[in-house]
């Protein structure tokens, strides 16, 4: 077996597992907005912001903010506020400038050391719970296995 | 003729020959240099009688499932395997794959029930079983894409891999003996042949919509492939040293350009009429490499028979096809297609140095000290005009928010492609004979007192076409983006082949007259009737395909 073959395998196994497991998850309205600290959920806050991820202490949540999404890890959680520290830009929709304006427009307190968000639980508009989209997860799993089983022996019909 | 000569030898060898203290023996190599089909008829029959299919290559188990009565519905991309003006029905980028597992079973008559072999007592045959040996293919890997749409008129545009047409045939064989006296060890010969490889298309589709209902569309195939042929024959006395298995191999490889045009009509949303026409094209077949190595026993000589098939162009002629759909009453499709291709207007022309020189190529060893028949240089292949008739259905069992299943019913009455193989097609040269043609004074004549076979002429296809029907069923299951459908073929035909995939040799296939005393008149003209023919075996066979595909729609992706 020679090594680029390998590679060649290494990569169709890669794209093979990326197009079956995509689309896997769902979001499920809660319509009470009551979830769990171990939960997967994501807030709908005001201003078409939101916040990914467990919601607990010392738990790494991704939030976004009018297309811009931060990797940031939660301080504190209490019954008024959810306080977010560490936050790093990994996204920027549109350009530095407007994501800076719209970072000084926010609820953001900056002190010398660590950026820091104040979401008010208050302006929650909504709660999902991210769950696993079984038919979805069915669907692209057949689909794409019999497109790889198909695609196999149209190789091994040519090797 | 090799094969099953080497077959019995190994047989011979292993059941009948105690052999202590075996001499050494040297290999022997055999060039049988570039040959034509004549040659390859009498080699190897079974790379000689076999269809040119381009019927069973069509795509989608929603169109097996029909009885391939489909052209008037086909609207998604392996729409292209059937009317490329089917693709301008798409909506969004739409992915479709499919593939097929075929395999038969056969009940065969006319074999001999008993081989003499010479000095030895007779071997019963118990049982002989052939068949086509099961294989799981691909189909088609096609897509589709709207490209440009304003108000009615539409383009769509599509791209595929697929099958195009089907050379391969692969097929199996097993047979029992027993000691007719009730003695020694049963012994089990298989052939066992591996055969892969089609003619494959790729290329794109382009398909507009002219008008509300009306499209029409054309796919540029871009021909390419190959077939490649591995079969093995092994012997198992049940008793221990069993020879080594004799193995034959053939390649070919295959290229051409072909164009496919069609047009789709709806009228309304109960009718739909199509046609699809493949005009005339030529492929370029090359690398005919062909071997047979083989031993007669453990410790035996090895003898290796070698050659090419010389290269040819091999014109298909065109293929029609035309279908409707009407949609009587909610939930349920009515179709029927018909399709025809004048395959025995195939035509074959040698091309290159080959074209030359196969007619001079040594072929004693299959005709003994005679000396060689040259191979024609307009060579008959054995293909028959094809037409099929086919009719479908299709009912919509459930229909309901999570998804539809729709059920579909088949029949078709089908005329294989080819010619299968014939008594006619050959005939037995014999010494006496052409001894007397060869200007033997008429005192010499009695030298043959009684006849001795030298070999085998072919003479052309003469054979019967098979022909047969078929039932199909299937089903699908469609959510809002996957469709995944099932079909099943049932197709039963008879068709005749040599028996041992030989027309002659001494033991297998024997003529019953060698050896009859011959008598001349004053002329020195033999007056004793003798056979001209080597013996077939009939095949009922039934053949069952099981196809499957998934069709998956990417709602603006592009």
């Amino acid at each position: 077996m020679y090594p680029r073959s390998w590679l060649f395998r290494g990569v169709g196994l890669v794209l093979m597992a990326t197009l079956m497991t995509t689309g896997c998850a769902k979001r499920i309205p809660v319509d009470d907005g009551a979830f769990e600290a171990q939960e997967n959920v994501v807030l709908l806050f005001s201003n078409d912001r939101s916040l990914h991820g467990k919601i607990d202490t010392d738990s790494s949540v991704r939030y976004v903010d009018a297309g811009s999404s931060y990797r940031a890890q939660i301080s504190s959680v209490s019954e008024t506020t959810i306080i977010l520290e560490g936050v790093v830009l990994e996204k920027s929709a549109g350009s530095v400038e407007e994501a800076a304006l719209r970072l000084g427009d926010s609820r953001m307190a900056v002190d010398d050391e660590i950026p820091e968000i104040v979401l008010l639980r208050s302006e929650v508009e909504g709660v999902e719970r991210v769950g696993f989209d079984g038919p979805t997860t069915l669907r692209n799993v057949t689909f794409w296995g019999l497109s790889g089983v198909i695609l196999g022996f149209l190789l091994g019909e040519r090797s | 003729m090799s094969r099953s000569l080497f077959r019995f030898l190994l047989a011979l060898t292993a059941v009948v020959a105690a052999t202590p203290g075996r001499a050494q023996f040297e290999s022997i190599e055999i060039d049988a240099g570039r040959f034509g089909f004549d040659t390859l008829a009498r080699l190897a029959p079974n790379l000689y009688y076999r269809p040119f299919d381009m019927l069973g290559t069509r795509p989608d188990a929603r169109a097996l499932g029909m009885g391939s009565a489909y052209i008037a519905m086909a609207d998604d991309p392996m729409a292209i395997g059937w009317t490329p003006s089917g693709i301008a029905m798409l909506e969004d980028f739409t992915l479709a794959v499919d593939g097929l597992n075929r395999s038969s079973s056969d009940t065969a008559t006319g074999f001999p029930r008993v081989l003499q072999i010479p000095q030895s007592p007779e071997l019963a045959i118990s049982s002989y079983d052939s068949r086509l040996k099961s294989q799981t293919l691909y189909g088609s890997i096609a897509a589709g894409v709207p490209l440009i749409q304003r108000g009615s008129l539409k383009f769509v545009g599509g791209f595929s891999w697929r099958r195009y047409a089907d050379v391969a045939r692969a097929e199996e064989t097993v047979q029992d003996f027993l000691l007719d006296q009730g003695g020694g060890f049963p012994v089990t010969v298989a052939d066992d042949s591996k055969e892969r490889g089609s003619v494959e298309a790729f290329g794109p589709t382009l398909a507009l919509q002219v008008a509300p209902g009306i499209s029409v569309g054309g796919t540029a195939n871009f021909l390419t492939g190959r077939s490649r042929l591995t079969a093995s024959t092994r012997v198992n006395t049940g008793g221990g040293g069993s020879p080594p298995p004799s193995t034959e191999r053939f390649t070919q490889k295959y290229d051409g350009f072909s164009m496919d045009l069609g047009a789709t009509v709806r009228l309304g949303d109960r009718l739909r009429l199509a046609g699809r026409l493949t005009p005339e094209y030529t492929l370029d077949v090359t690398g005919g490499s062909y071997e047979v190595v083989s031993s007669t026993g453990v410790g035996t000589s090895t003898i290796r028979v070698f050659g090419t098939l010389s290269g040819y162009e091999l014109t298909i002629p065109s293929l029609l096809s035309l279908g409707a759909a009407i949609k009587p009453i909610d939930r349920l499709w009515l179709t029927a297609d018909y399709v025809s291709q004048k395959m025995g207007d195939t035509g074959v022309v040698y091309t290159g140095a080959a074209a030359q020189s196969f007619q001079d190529v040594d072929v004693n060893w299959l005709t003994f000290e005679n000396g060689p028949i040259p191979d024609a240089p307009g060579p008959e292949v054995p293909y028959a005009d094809l037409t099929q008739l086919s009719f479908g259905a299709e009912y919509v069992l459930f229909d309901k928010s999570w998804g539809k299943i729709p059920v579909r019913f088949g029949y078709r009455s089908t005329e294989l492609p080819y010619l299968a193989a014939d008594s006619l097609d050959y005939s037995y040269r014999y010494a006496h004979v052409e001894a007397a043609e060869d200007g033997l004074p008429v005192d010499e004549l009695s030298a043959f007192a009684v006849a001795q076979t030298i070999g085998v002429r072919y003479n052309g296809p003469n054979g019967q076409q098979p022909d047969g029907t078929g039932y199909s069923f299937g089903a699908s299951f469609e959510t809002d983006r996957v469709t995944y459908d099932l079909g099943v073929d049932v197709f039963s035909y008879e068709e005749t082949e040599f028996y041992g995939d030989s027309v002659w040799d001494a033991i297998f296939n024997p003529n019953p007259d060698e050896g009859r005393r011959i008598l001349y008149d004053d002329k020195g003209t033999p007056i004793t009737p003798l056979g001209q023919h080597p013996n077939v075996v009939s095949l009922d066979r039934t053949v069952t395909t099981i196809r499957f595909s998934a069709t998956y729609n990417f709602p603006g992706l592009f």
